[in-house]
């Protein structure tokens, strides 16, 4: 227990009992401060609610805590033992204590504390003037930032840009700023030097003090030229994305495709340069009727990197074909949306005999057939055993196997296939001989006419060797122009030669085995008079392109052996259509979405957009008649 | 009434409407990604129509956020609680970075519109920043100045002068001249940058005071020694109020510097912005 007696002194210098008021306070400890729970209240702002503690300790002396700043006798001290005649300075209290009764003898612990506010004026207002204020706003305040970024941001990034996209595209060259701003008000004679700055500074000089405004103006004028010359066109900087490879040369003059501020690009900007574009559907009306709503950007989007106006969108074929009708209402083709889910069977373009001369695209069955106007049994040329040649070994018996290579070579884009033709590919095998007399010499495969003039011509020759007696010389010289050589003199070798040329004719043609009629349907036709014999040999009608809606490359499947795809080694007949169904691409492609062990596929993977003809190999028209030989 | 953070403001209402606004947009950005609408080449920038409508929300964000700036102006508007739009202004604002995010596609590039979202970056990192600072830095305050404030402080420097200039009247001149700069030159005003860059407490005459005292002491004996060791106390005392000032105030301006980035950026994002707009409508 601790009984503390105050003295409080009213006046600061008087120690008198007049001005002391005392009073006694009792605790076991006794707290110093401005809470109303202290048993020494002492109501200054300078002192903490809980300032300090004067307690007991268990020797029975009394001590001092100190939380906030105390001085005992003008020493700082947290923790001090009280003596009498200390003083302790709390705030602006100074406590004298004045009588100390403590120690482990005394039951309770006897002080008298004297004490003073030292200055009576500790009120807020009088040293709320001395406050300093808190952290001040420099020059640098938020609202001049705010002001010199959003500038900054608007005149690069709005303003000057949209200033460039609406000068006329001409004008957008050196001096334009000079013409578009100088030229409503400056007059017209404002000298305008094609350089810079300096002549310009130098002619300011030289005018007179009335001219130095236009002057400067000038100056100034030309200086932004020179910046905006100079820089690139500042529009650019709104470009969202690369432009694409082709685009390049264009990429900095945004308005060749933009053409108009705030219209999207028309598709009259593309067909500027992409003159020959085909459409998608073949008749144009039609097209346009379909296709009234999108432009050619719907699909071509550019800014989206080097192949981006490329890489068209799938799904956007999609979006129309899944429910073509809907379109095109007068459409003869099937809904598809997955290659793999619901891509209809195969449409070959086949020559039929009710078509005739023309194409006709027929719905690809086991069944089908397309006879090319000749006999030509793959499965016999491509016996494991070979096939009987002139040329073949002894040792075989005269056989040699044949492959697929033997006569199908790939064409010079890799993409399909050359046609086969007799000069290169049979004619080593399939001779045309004319006698066994001159073994070695063939005719060339071709028109009765032909090869009626290439047989007379071997025989003639043939004639020269074997009556060269019946020949008789004759010097031109000697004769009159235009008058026949005398028939009696060469009648023996021209009979000899024409009998031999009618009878091989006969042979060649006419024969069921004969050189002509082992591939080709031969009718003698009808008899002329006074001419020799002629034939018909029915038109080759092969098609050169059974699926020109496709792309399809035989060199992107180079690794799959021919006969993967192509039985051709069990087809007996030149009709049969040896290309493989859609089963058999589905065994190896999924549709758009991938599957294990499968390629995803989408609808551009095989087909394009515009127009019928895909790959240039495949020639102007690939759905004419062949008229090889 | 409890005392509510801005940052749980009615149970986290604002923190649940971000979280949700994020969560549905990223939603449908990666269904729009994995099938529908997908662009040609299978890049998703901000021309698709998820782009567009990414893009508006986030457009109608930014104003809106820009908005608190005028809310906080606006005394008179009681029907709502400025509390709630800063708690709104927060998660909103981080909800935006996801948004605008999503909005790019990832498709970036040195142009308008990478600027415009670095902006947006900037932005609200600093927002981020701010919002930390307003977490931490009143407790750090409340450590450093305890039950103190500025003036009670300032009371205590009157005093503390009061006794230096007592005891320094019977100890040579040098002693007095340097309680008087002390007292009167010892900076503690100034600029927001001068509290961050320590400029205030360049060249203290307090410190200076402290630091030369305890030269001057070691020439003095017996009577003004003590004197000298008494008036030293006093200075360092001196000097510890002082530095607890400096560091509040350091406090504070830090609690301002970054609403110096804050502010004007956004104010130039909100320009960025609307070229953005018209840049990507002008050439459509």
């Amino acid at each position: 227990m601790i009984r503390c007696k105050l003295i409080e002194q009213v006046q600061a210098d008087a120690i008198d009992a007049h001005g002391r008021i005392d009073r006694a306070v009792t605790g076991e400890v006794l707290g110093l401060g401005r809470a109303a729970s202290c048993k020494i209240y002492l109501p200054d702002p300078r002192v903490r609610l809980e300032h300090a503690v004067i307690r007991r300790a268990e020797d029975g002396y009394l001590y001092l805590d100190a939380v906030g700043p105390v001085t005992v006798d003008g020493r700082a001290q947290t923790n001090a033992r009280l003596a009498v005649g200390q003083t302790i300075a709390i705030g602006p209290y100074d406590f004298i204590l004045q009588t100390l009764q403590d120690g482990s003898s005394e039951a309770v612990a006897q002080i008298t504390l004297a004490y003073a506010l030292r200055d009576a004026t500790a009120s807020d207002e009088a040293s709320g003037a001395r406050v300093p204020a808190g952290p001040r706003d420099s020059w640098i305040t938020r609202r001049r930032v705010a002001w010199v970024l959003a500038l900054a941001v608007a005149m690069l990034c709005a303003v000057l840009p949209i200033w460039h996209a609406y000068q006329p595209a001409q004008a957008a060259g050196p001096g334009a700023v000079s013409a578009a701003l100088a030229a409503p008000g400056a007059g017209a004679t404002v000298a305008r030097a094609p350089a810079a700055g300096a002549s310009a500074a130098g002619a300011g000089r030289s005018t007179a003090p009335e001219g130095l405004w236009h002057s400067a103006r000038t100056l100034s004028l030309q200086t932004v030229d020179w910046v905006l010359t100079r820089s690139t066109r500042l529009d650019t900087f709104w470009n969202p994305g690369p432009i694409s490879s082709a685009h390049q040369s264009i990429a900095d003059d945004c308005r060749a495709c933009h053409a108009r501020p705030f219209e999207r690009v028309a598709d009259a900007s593309c067909t500027q340069c992409h003159k020959n574009v085909g459409t998608h559907v073949s008749d144009p009306r039609t097209d346009r009727m379909v296709f009234q709503e999108q432009r050619c950007a719907t699909c071509h989007k550019d800014h989206q990197g080097i192949t981006g106006m490329r890489t068209v969108d799938a799904i956007g074929c999609v979006q129309c074909h899944a429910d073509v009708r809907r379109h095109a209402p007068t459409t003869g083709l099937a809904n598809i949306s997955d290659f793999a889910r619901d891509h209809p069977a195969f449409r070959l373009s086949v020559r039929t005999a009710a078509a005739g001369a023309q194409m006709e695209r027929v719905v690809q069955t086991p069944t089908l057939q397309s006879d090319p106007g000749y006999s030509f049994p793959h499965d016999l040329h491509l016996a494991k055993a070979g096939i009987k040649s002139p040329d073949g070994p002894p040792a075989t018996g005269g056989r040699v196997v044949l492959e697929c290579a033997s006569c199908h070579t790939l064409d010079a884009a890799s993409v399909r296939y050359e046609p086969v033709r007799m000069d290169r590919h049979c004619q080593s095998c399939h001779r045309l001989s004319v006698d066994p007399q001159a073994p070695d010499r063939q005719v060339q495969h071709g028109k009765p006419e032909v090869v009626r003039t290439a047989i007379r011509e071997i025989f003639a020759s043939l004639a020269v060797d074997r009556y060269p007696v019946s020949l008789v010389t004759v010097n031109t010289l000697l004769q009159r122009p235009g008058a026949d050589a005398p028939p009696a003199r060469t009648l023996g070798a021209t009979q000899w030669v024409r009998e031999q040329t009618e009878r091989v004719m006969v042979s060649m043609f006419e024969r069921p085995s004969g050189e002509c009629r082992t591939c080709h349907a031969v009718q003698r036709a009808a008899p002329v008079k006074g001419a020799p014999p002629d034939w018909t040999v029915a038109p080759v009608a092969s098609s050169s392109h059974w699926l020109p809606h496709s792309t399809f490359s035989h060199a992107q499947h180079q690794n799959a052996a021919c006969s993967t795809c192509h039985a051709a080694d069990q087809s007996r007949s030149a009709a049969d259509i040896l290309l493989p169904d859609i089963k058999a691409c589905q065994s190896c492609h999924t549709g758009a979405r991938a599957e294990p062990d499968k390629v995803a596929s989408r609808c551009e993977s095989c087909h394009g957009f515009h127009g019928k003809p895909i790959h240039p190999s495949f020639g102007k028209s690939t759905t004419a008649a062949t008229k090889k030989p | 009434m409890q005392h509510q953070s801005f940052l749980e403001y009615k149970r986290y209402r604002y923190l649940k409407l971000a979280v949700a606004l994020s969560l549905g947009a990223s939603l449908a950005y990666g269904w729009h990604r994995s099938y529908h609408f997908a662009t040609p080449g299978g890049q998703g920038y901000g021309g698709t129509l998820m782009g567009y409508a990414l893009g508006t929300i986030g457009a109608l964000l930014i104003i809106w956020l820009m908005l608190l700036g005028a809310r906080k102006r606006s005394y008179g508007a009681a029907r709502t609680s400025v509390l709630g739009w800063l708690s709104a202004h927060v998660y909103l604002g981080v909800a935006l970075l996801v948004v605008a995010t999503l909005h790019t596609g990832l498709e970036f590039g040195f142009n308008l519109h990478a600027l415009a979202y670095l902006l947006v970056l900037a932005v609200v990192l600093s927002g981020i920043y701010g919002v930390l600072l307003f977490v931490r830095l009143p407790n750090v305050i409340t450590d450093v100045m305890g039950e103190d404030s500025v003036s009670t402080l300032t009371l205590q420097l009157g005093e503390l002068d009061q006794q230096a200039r007592r005891v320094a009247l019977r100890l040579p001149d040098e002693f007095n001249s340097l309680v008087v700069d002390a007292a009167d030159k010892t900076r503690l005003r100034g600029t927001v940058f001068d509290h961050i860059t320590h400029a205030t407490s360049r060249r203290c005459p307090t410190t200076l005071a402290v630091r030369r005292m305890r030269v001057l002491n070691q020439a003095l004996k017996d009577e003004p020694a003590r004197l000298g060791r008494e008036l030293q106390g006093i200075m360092v005392a001196r000097r510890a109020v002082v530095e607890r000032i400096r560091q509040h105030y350091r406090l504070l301006a830090r609690m301002r510097l970054w609403l110096m980035a804050h502010v004007p950026l956004s104010v130039a994002l909100l320009c960025a912005l609307a070229a953005h707009v018209v840049s990507v409508f002008i050439y459509w």
